[in-house]
């Protein structure tokens, strides 16, 4: 048994789908539920670290290998599948989406597997081709041109990709993993860029980041969960198996490429989570978020300490675990509500409560208050930089982390709080598909929130080999030489501070449950029309407070580029203009000028 | 044992919070020539509420706001050293732990006003979200070179090694702490820095569906964040202190604060946010390179 077949797994469980979904609506929900059995089976009996296996094609070979590293983010890959094909059993679409959404799994398990750069390179194209198909089968706003975008923006990466690759090839004779010998520092440098900018892409590190949000707002619900929470660890992978394997001397001794790495990272936490709390649309604003957090794996990941990459790792996890459960709550909503407008919802607690638990502690998890998974990875992110030295880095990070708090409320309010519309007052709770998925998300969440030395022990079987540090961690504690933070002190605690309160609260009076329209306006009268849900401009103020730090926008930058381009390809037209009496006219200006330059020596 | 001590201090605190409170408005009322109201209104203030037979909730978060406001900050408290004499469980989490369980309380009490269905409650919301862009990143970006200096993340270590008089962190980085004190003065949302609550334009904002019970605790959540607040500056800039001048210099902060509060106007929202952007940021800033350039 292979572990690569996997991947032939999928393709065939796609294709069980596609024609499932094409006969009947029961035997399309039978053929996931089949899916989701047969992976789940294949995973947990068949999967064998540590063999290599190679699929010759032709002249050329695909290797693959499960290594420690890629076996921690297939398993991430897996879960997420695993989860968003539960809400995906409540969403009908056409039979070829379904066929394309197996074959991206089963290419991004398959490249989280390659044993070389040219096998990752295809896999990882195959997997952006499939998410091309599934974006154009979208279900909001101009799906095409926003698919296209997306494949742009992936074709580019690729090119740079290649050119890395060959490179790489010309200077170490082969394409494997290894480092490049004999190279200069810069060579060195150009090459990681090119290798990296197509991972960079995928995880929308800034300015390539145009085309996350439109995606996520367009893909369908179920697919943004798989999108964010699984594919874009693919380019974590990509980017942490470079930095591991191939470039660890050129990130061990040179010292301006990961502060300029970490700082891109910085930046675009920063910018995501100001994006975020700025957008009115919930997909939008979730696909910031994706962005924002992934910015902190980027720091982690390129700071190269020992303790920054086992934080950019962890928290890598900690945003499958939370943007899982966000997308999940937010898509149970869409598919209840029928808008993903966050100015047209509001109040939904009484109506989808196990929901909003699960939103709710999506958002805590995701502004890093601990006990949850969010907050080992910073925690130890922070500590890291601060050992580092790099005191405006960590300021930098700390600003970013504060628009967590504020993005996270603009969502939980518009959809959860404040005003219960008329139209919205039969909505019932989310379907059993959606709500297994949240309460599966929450178990990690608070394990891994509590105990992270579960995850790290997994993290530091690869680091170990390229840092050679000590543990830092226990099960429940973490550990550096500055601080110290133990989970479950502060979960007890917490706890029994709550349970205090709590008791303080039930032994003091009764309460009544006040109607909706019961509140206090100054005297004015409130009637069901009355307009009291606040969601209109949340932070509209903010505009003010930034000024023209909004208008920064890498589609503006984009387009500059683009419009350079034009200009140098009209000017090419010119020249170029197709018409033989031109291209005669230029050869008797050539024999002209050859004539006065050489004529005497004819 | 252990956990009686803890509790021992958990009220200590709580009785000085209010304490602060009740003086608060006392030292307001004679600025502005009133008489005002006597010393220990803060108590009667919260007696009364909590006996209150019967008080309006909007739903479950709503009423679970406050408590989850209060245990937070409860927490947060238990994760501060109170000067060098009051060793709690800073051994168990340091300068990055206590910044994130000091915002679980904020987080619960936005969640229980924003199920009130009062716009006034969500704008105070997002407002003090907003302004928590303004002073929080100051007050971070003061206290960070401190802890670098003492090679330390632990709010305890940082305290111990300080040493007497002259060898204070706030002498040895003024810049720093001067910083810090105009970040307190919104952390504590005093004027000029009120607009979550400005009681003339939103009613008091995120309190303003609040009664009874559900206001007691909001009082105690207040008279602790007092205390945990100041008592981070006076622990991080002020050095060694015993509890007894411990409660004595965030006395003095606080006193310092309201007194500003009492004399000041109140910023528009996107101005308080700028101010903190202009000299504020540039006088943490300047405490930062202080500390690349002694190293």
């Amino acid at each position: 048994m292979y572990n690569i077949s996997l991947a032939l797994l999928s393709i065939l469980l796609g294709a069980l789908v596609f024609f499932g979904t094409l006969s009947h609506k029961a035997l399309r929900i039978a053929s996931l539920v089949v899916g989701i059995l047969s992976i789940l089976a294949f995973t947990f009996l068949y999967l064998k670290p540590g063999s290599l296996e190679i699929v010759k094609l032709g002249v050329f070979a695909m290797s693959f290998n499960l290594t420690e590293v890629s076996q921690f983010f297939l398993w991430i890959i897996i879960a997420s599948f695993i989860l968003s094909l539960f809400s995906l059993l409540h969403e009908e679409r056409s039979a070829f989406f379904y066929l394309y959404y197996f074959l991206a799994f089963g290419f991004a398990a398959l490249t989280v597997m390659a044993n070389d750069l040219l096998t990752l390179y295809m896999n990882f194209e195959l997997m952006s081709l499939s998410v091309f198909a599934i974006l154009l089968l979208g279900v909001r706003g101009n799906t095409k041109e926003i698919a296209f975008k997306y494949m742009i923006y992936s074709l580019v990466g690729a090119y740079f990709y290649l050119g890395g690759l060959f490179l790489k090839f010309r200077y170490s004779g082969n394409i494997g993993f290894g480092p490049i010998v004999g190279a200069s520092t810069l060579t060195q440098i150009g090459i990681f860029v090119l290798l990296a900018l197509p991972f960079l892409v995928k995880i929308a590190t800034m300015p390539f980041h145009n085309w996350a949000p439109d995606a996520y707002y367009s893909a369908s619900d179920s697919f943004t969960v798989f999108f964010s929470a699984g594919l874009s660890k693919v380019g974590v992978y990509g980017l942490a198996i470079l930095i591991l394997k191939t470039f660890t001397e050129l990130f061990k001794n040179n010292i301006y490429l990961p502060e300029v790495v970490a700082w891109i990272g910085g930046i675009t936490a920063l910018l995501g989570g100001i994006y975020a709390f700025m957008s009115d649309d919930a997909k939008k604003l979730l696909a910031y978020s994706s962005i924002s957090q992934l910015g902190y794996v980027l720091v982690g990941l390129g700071l190269f300490t020992p303790y920054s990459f086992s934080a950019g790792i962890f928290h890598s996890v900690a945003h499958f675990v939370f943007e899982g459960v966000l997308f999940v709550t937010v898509a149970a909503v869409i598919h209840r509500v029928g808008t993903s407008d966050l100015r047209k919802m509001g109040g939904l607690i009484k109506k989808m409560p196990i929901s909003f638990i699960g939103l709710l502690f999506g958002i805590i998890a995701g502004s890093g208050i601990p006990p949850t998974v969010g907050f080992p990875g910073k925690w130890l992110l922070y500590e890291a930089i601060i050992m580092k030295g790099d005191l405006f880095l960590v300021s930098l990070i700390f600003f970013a982390s504060i628009t967590a708090f504020l993005y996270s409320y603009k969502l939980v309010h518009s959809i959860f709080l404040g005003k219960l519309h008329k139209e919205h007052r039969n909505v019932k709770e989310a379907p059993l598909g959606y709500i297994i998925a949240t309460i599966l998300f929450l178990v990690p969440l608070i394990v891994f929130g509590v105990f992270p030395g579960a995850l790290f022990e997994r993290i530091y079987t690869f680091t170990k080999p390229v840092f050679n540090h000590d543990a830092f961690f226990t099960l429940n504690s973490l550990k550096t030489q500055i601080g110290f933070a133990k989970m479950t002190v502060a979960g007890i605690t917490l706890i029994s501070m709550f349970v205090i309160s709590f008791i303080l609260y039930l032994v003091s009076g009764k309460s009544y449950r006040a109607k909706q329209e019961d509140n206090y306006t100054a005297g004015e009268w409130v009637d069901e029309d009355f307009a009291s849900h606040y969601a209109q401009e949340f932070y509209g103020f903010m505009r003010k407070a930034f000024g023209k730090l909004l208008d920064l926008s890498a589609e503006k930058f984009w387009n500059g580029v683009l419009s350079i381009f034009k200009a140098v390809a009209e000017m090419t037209r010119r020249v170029y203009t197709g018409d033989v009496r031109d291209y005669a006219l230029y050869l008797i200006f050539f024999l002209i000028v050859l004539v006065f330059l050489v004529g005497g020596r004819l | 044992m252990k956990i009686l001590l803890l509790l021992g201090y958990w009220i200590l605190v709580i009785i000085m919070g209010l304490l602060y409170m009740g003086i608060a408005r006392k030292v307001t009322a004679r600025i502005q020539n009133r008489y005002g109201p006597p010393f220990y209104q803060a108590f009667l203030d919260v007696l009364k509420l909590f006996s209150k037979r019967e008080t309006a909730s909007h739903g479950v978060m709503h009423s679970l706001g406050p408590v989850i406001a209060f245990a937070g900050i409860s927490t947060t408290l238990l994760f501060l050293p109170l000067g060098k004499g009051a060793p709690v469980l800073h051994f168990q989490g340091d300068l990055f732990v206590f910044l994130y369980l000091i915002v679980i309380g904020p987080l619960g009490m936005a969640l229980g006003a924003g199920e009130s269905n009062n716009p006034n409650a969500t704008i105070g919301i997002a407002r003090a979200l907003s302004l928590m862009l303004g002073y929080e990143i100051i007050l971070f970006m003061a206290t960070l070179p401190v802890f670098v200096h003492f090679k330390t993340a632990s709010i305890y270590e940082v305290i111990l090694n300080q040493g007497a008089f002259p060898n204070w962190a706030g002498i040895k980085f003024p810049l720093s702490m001067l910083g810090g004190l105009i970040a307190l003065q919104g952390l504590l949302g005093e004027k000029p820095f009120d607009q979550p609550i400005a009681p003339h334009e939103i009613a008091s904002g995120p309190t303003v569906e609040y009664g009874g019970k559900y206001l007691g605790l909001l009082q105690l959540w207040h008279a602790v964040a007092i205390i945990v607040e100041t008592g981070l500056f006076i622990d991080v800039f002020f050095g060694p202190q015993n509890i007894l001048w411990f409660f004595l210099g965030t006395f003095i902060v606080f006193m310092l604060s309201v007194v500003i509060n009492a004399v000041m106007p109140r910023f528009r929202i996107e101005q308080a946010i700028r101010f903190y952007w202009g000299v504020p940021l540039l006088l943490v800033v300047l405490g930062i390179l202080q500390y690349y350039l002694w190293r």
